[in-house]
């Protein structure tokens, strides 16, 4: 894979919206799934899910992105649920504290 | 006596494209070492954003100009020293919120550093000198 390779790939199903990110999510590549997640916004969807299962890793930039724009989806009723998420990038999250603020892996 | 490199040097350009490779180069220097996969995505971590700073506020993404990072292994530590010739910047001095504060009050940005202060042991920070800067910052994981 290219070091530099981050992915973007948009799902509907049921009325559910899936972003699944696949690669390294830095300061280079959190443009793309700022981009990504605003266009959903725009187009009035709030219920957005974000596959990790091929994303190996996170920085703070990554992590930015879904600050940004928590708030303003729940105030629009929706939430931002992460899923498939692998445990080195989940372990991360939970010694960050951000298994407080976002919905990780529900259906386990 | 084994012959594994204890110490690796990289030269890297200010640009944030850079990023994965410097990344790649410490999980393989890091792994030769024996530290394990949790260490490893720490140092990245701390490396990945303290270089993401240098890179867009020392020397505003300007792909013409380096620094110097050297990574030391040693026992079960792992020492970061970072020179640099951008605008000063004393991590040390720099009183960022914490991470319960950006949880409570969810925004895009300054995460960064607070990130690099939760898993690091000890940080140092020197102005090697002034006009031109020359800085060294030394951090201990």
């Amino acid at each position: 894979m290219d070091k530099n390779n981050f992915q973007v790939v948009f799902k509907e199903m049921n009325n559910k919206f899936v972003i699944s990110i696949s690669g390294f999510l830095d300061a280079h590549t959190a443009p793309i799934l700022e981009q990504a997640i605003k266009e959903q916004i725009e187009n009035g969807n709030y219920n957005l899910f974000i596959d990790f299962e091929n994303l190996d890793y996170i920085s703070s930039a990554g992590f930015g992105v879904f600050m940004e724009f928590i708030e303003e989806i729940r105030q629009n009723g929706g939430d931002l649920v992460m899923i498939n998420m692998k445990e080195k990038i989940r372990r991360l999250f939970e010694l960050l504290g951000f298994d407080i603020l976002f919905k990780i892996n529900p259906l386990e | 006596m084994s012959n594994i490199k204890k110490i690796l040097e990289i030269k890297l350009n200010a640009d944030t494209k850079n990023l994965a490779n410097l990344r790649e180069q410490i999980a393989d220097f890091l792994s030769l070492n024996g530290f394990d996969e949790q260490k490893i995505m720490q140092v990245q971590l701390v490396v990945d954003e303290f270089c993401t700073n240098i890179i867009k506020y020392s020397y505003n993404s300007d792909p013409s100009k380096s620094f110097e990072i050297t990574i030391e292994a040693a026992n079960n530590e792992v020492k970061i020293q970072i020179i640099d010739d951008g605008k000063p910047f004393d991590l040390t001095q720099y009183q960022a919120p914490n991470i319960s504060e950006h949880i409570k009050n969810p925004h895009k940005g300054g995460l960064g550093i607070p990130f690099i202060k939760l898993f690091s042991h000890k940080i140092k920070y020197l102005q090697l000198s002034k006009e031109p800067n020359k800085n060294l910052t030394e951090i201990q994981i």
